[in-house]
């Protein structure tokens, strides 16, 4: 017995759906902007043989001074490890004052978070420049000191927020038992929540790693100075040399790096 | 012509678990034929076999006269409607919606891409609402829905296929009484008034013989009682939950698995 | 038994090895690559009051108001050079998610390829793109967007594909037994339960954009770091403070912004989806 549509219950008025108008906007906005920035599709439509031809140019890389990257690369590499042991420091001196429910008054939040916030929107780029020209001078450890101030700012955040998710029991049983701030830390906070600690670090290494290749373009030393130089000099095979490197290096510890996460859960 | 045709159907898992050892079963069209036996006795590996979302491992399943194959597989499915413990909704999308996938094996994906349905569509979605009580909560997320109504979607989604055949895979195992009253009233009413074949697992022998027109027992994935729910006495029922005496069973059916839902 | 020895609560009184061991290995890698970076504390703090001295220079002079509508401007096409590339990263990684995620692709050497893809688009920073970028189609704008498009489809998409790769299994099956096709179980059952997490990673993309795109001028890129970097090369300090503080400003506000949308989607109602 199937029921006629005329004696339906009538179904409750429909919803407005404000997705097409969403949507129409954004593409409306993205498209002013497009003519506002002056870009033009046909740039790489039209002259698609021109950038071919150009990226052919890559075709022979030039591994006659592969020793020299390699040493550059493992530059590159240190520097991203030093900046990430020094943003996880700051991050975990830091992070206990940013978490809102260990800090120990309005105070010292709203200065930890504030501090995390302004490194965090520092780029390191801009930090590197600032700090070699102020008196650090050109080299690696400028870009190690920027890599860490900057990334601090992100671990202190991600170690903040962990902190706040921990079981607010944990912290209450240590409550009771008379704990200090420090023990509380110690005994409910960074035990609860190591795991994604380490998870967050190993994230940032990464990121580092790869940052780390590019802070060479303004003089702070690693890969990225030696590429600058070859791009410049439009000596493509051994640019190609130096891109093959990077991006080899850089494949194989986002693999590691994937693997030790995955053994972390 | 029987609804159903399962004929020596057999199922090893890959990791040498023998979950059906060859059933042969008849399902008259317009029955409500409820498979009742312990958790873990195959009852959901044959249900699942008669729509295609398992594989025999040996023997052959005809839904309506049509063998179920890989090429017949969206043909038969589209027949045949499925109603899971878990609802199996999905949580974002409006209820209409919900209801109106029962629809997608009719309509091209493209369509289904822009989220157009035909007219004719959404009568037979509202139909669907109205025959399970939901009107009220057409354009509601689903997953703000209570566990009976979403179950009363799950048929609803089934209903808008015009199923001749509704599969129901232990269909109030997540629910209260009060809702799996309500929902097995609302399957038996569908088997009665529109001639849908039913077909439900469940584990609970009181509901098997108050809404069952033929109960088959399984254990051990063999049938070890098939007949009108009189039949089932408590003898019956009694060996159907008797954990399995042969020692290969024994090792993948652990008795307390077995006799936890008796 | 000394009252006075100190031991660490377990078995053999030691600390647990998972602690131990990973700083040993940091310790040992910090040790030996020590020569490599040339960092040396001390030197640092020998060069605090020199870095003081450089921060007091920015402060000397008056704000130069003459540069503020450059400013502005060069502030507003960073600005939209981040949300344009984060659009169009948005509506190719779409696609490649599915492509990428091991329950969704078509076969799992497409799966591969476009994984490796991603991991490709992801090695290289966006300042290494621009370079190439510039290169290959000249200053401006569009290889800056081009280079941060790049590097956001690898991580879009790949983290798209592990959002698809942990649906809830129930709904892809209730909507297979519908007998729906292969195309409308991915844009019915996974698509509507993964959008959260891509929207959250949108939103986390722009962030990390934005950021970029402030210094893509250095390679003449686009946007406020091509005057960023004349400022330093030139000594034009009291320019300088007023583009880092712009920058702080903007990150600021869209990080905010970015977080707010994001825990109001994350606990559901954000996103409307449906017809």
């Amino acid at each position: 017995m199937a029921l006629e549509t005329t004696n339906l219950p009538p179904l409750p008025p429909k919803p407005r759906n404000l997705f097409p108008l969403w949507a129409s906007a954004i593409v409306g906005l993205a498209w002013m902007m497009g003519v506002q920035l002056d870009i033009s599709p046909k740039t790489l439509i039209y002259g698609w043989e021109d950038i071919l031809e150009y990226f052919s140019r890559y075709s022979s890389p030039d591994f006659s001074q592969a020793p020299g990257y390699v040493v550059l690369m493992l530059q590159t590499m240190a520097m991203g490890l030093w900046g990430t042991v020094l943003a996880f420091v700051l991050g975990f001196f830091l992070a206990p004052f940013a978490a809102r429910n260990l800090s120990p008054n309005a105070w010292t939040y709203n200065l930890a978070r504030e501090a995390l916030n302004f490194m965090r929107a520092m780029p390191d780029v801009l930090l590197a420049l600032v700090l070699i020209s102020a008196g650090l001078g050109l080299g690696p450890q400028a870009g190690a000191l920027a890599l860490g101030i900057h990334t601090a700012g992100f671990l202190g955040k991600f170690f903040a927020e962990s902190l706040e998710r921990v079981d607010k029991g944990s912290y209450e049983a240590l409550d009771a038992v008379g704990a200090g701030f420090s023990q509380k830390l110690m005994y409910a906070g960074w035990p609860s929540i190591l795991r994604e600690m380490s998870g967050y670090t190993l994230y940032i290494l990464d990121r580092n790693i790869r940052t780390a290749a590019v802070l060479g373009l303004v003089g702070a030393g690693g890969i990225g100075i030696a590429l600058y130089d070859t791009l410049r000099m439009f000596n493509y095979s051994q640019s190609a040399a130096l891109l093959i490197v990077l991006v080899i290096t850089i494949m194989v510890l986002d693999r590691m790096s994937n693997f030790i996460r995955s053994k972390l859960q | 012509m029987s609804a159903i045709v399962i004929d020596k159907v057999e199922k090893t898992y890959a990791n040498g678990t023998r979950a059906v050892h060859g059933i042969s079963l008849n399902i008259e069209p317009g029955q409500f034929t409820v498979i009742l036996g312990p958790s873990g006795a195959g009852k959901s590996t044959l249900l699942r076999m008669m729509n295609g979302l398992e594989t025999p491992s040996a023997g052959s399943v005809t839904i309506n006269g049509t063998l179920l194959e890989r090429k017949t597989l969206r043909q038969v499915r589209r027949t045949v409607g499925m109603v899971f413990q878990q609802f199996n909704l999905v949580g974002r999308l409006n209820v209409m919606t919900n209801v109106l996938t029962g629809r997608l094996a009719y309509r091209s994906w493209l369509g289904s891409v822009l989220h157009l349905f035909r007219d004719k569509d959404l009568v037979i979605g509202h139909e669907a609402l109205a025959r399970v009580g939901l009107t009220d909560k057409a354009w509601v997320r689903a997953d703000q829905l209570s566990g009976g109504q979403q179950q009363r979607v799950g048929i609803a989604r089934a209903l808008a296929q015009k199923p001749r055949v509704i599969l129901a895979d232990e269909p109030v195992a997540s629910l209260d009484p009060l809702a799996s009253e309500e929902v097995l009233d609302l399957l038996k009413g569908i088997c009665q008034n529109d001639g849908i074949s039913v077909v439900a697992n469940l584990h609970q022998v009181e509901y098997s013989r108050r809404y069952a027109d033929r109960i088959i027992g399984i254990n051990a994935g063999r049938v070890v009682f098939d007949g009108p729910p009189d039949a089932l006495t408590d003898e019956v029922v009694e060996a159907l939950y008797r954990r399995p005496t042969s020692p290969e069973e024994k090792s993948h059916e652990p008795a307390a698995l077995a006799l936890a839902h008796a | 038994m000394s009252l006075l020895r100190l031991r660490w609560p377990t078995p053999n009184g030691l600390p647990p090895r998972l602690i131990w061991m990973p700083l040993l290995i940091v310790a040992v890698l910090l040790a030996i690559s020590e020569h490599l970076v040339e960092f040396s504390p001390l030197f640092v703090l020998s060069k605090i009051d020199e870095i003081g001295a450089f921060i007091a220079r920015m402060f000397e002079n008056p704000p130069p108001l003459d540069y503020l509508p450059q400013l502005a401007e060069k502030m507003l096409e960073t600005i939209e050079m981040a949300i344009l590339a984060t659009l169009i990263a948005a509506v190719i990684s779409l696609p490649m998610g599915f492509l990428a995620a091991h329950n969704a692709t078509p076969h799992p050497l497409v799966g591969q390829v476009v994984r490796d893809l991603l991991s490709f688009f992801r090695a290289l920073p966006e300042l290494v793109w621009a370079l190439v970028f510039v290169s290959a189609i000249g200053l401006g704008p569009f290889p800056g967007i081009l280079a941060i498009a790049v590097v956001s489809i690898g991580f879009m998409a790949k983290f798209f594909a592990e959002a698809i790769e942990v649906v809830n299994k129930g709904p892809i099956e209730g909507i297979h037994a519908t007998g729906a096709g292969w195309f409308q179980v991915r844009y019915f059952a996974m698509f509507p339960q993964a959008l959260p997490d891509f929207v959250g990673t949108l939103l986390y993309v722009l962030d990390h954009n934005l950021r970029a795109a402030t210094v893509l001028g250095i390679v003449g890129a686009g946007g406020i770091g091509f005057d960023l970097i004349n400022s330093i090369r030139y000594f034009e300090f009291d320019r300088l403070i007023i583009i880092v503080l712009a920058i702080y400003l903007a990150v600021t506000v869209v990080d905010r912004l970015s977080d707010t949308l994001r825990t109001r989607i994350i606990q559901g109602g954000g996103c409307k989806h449906g017809s």
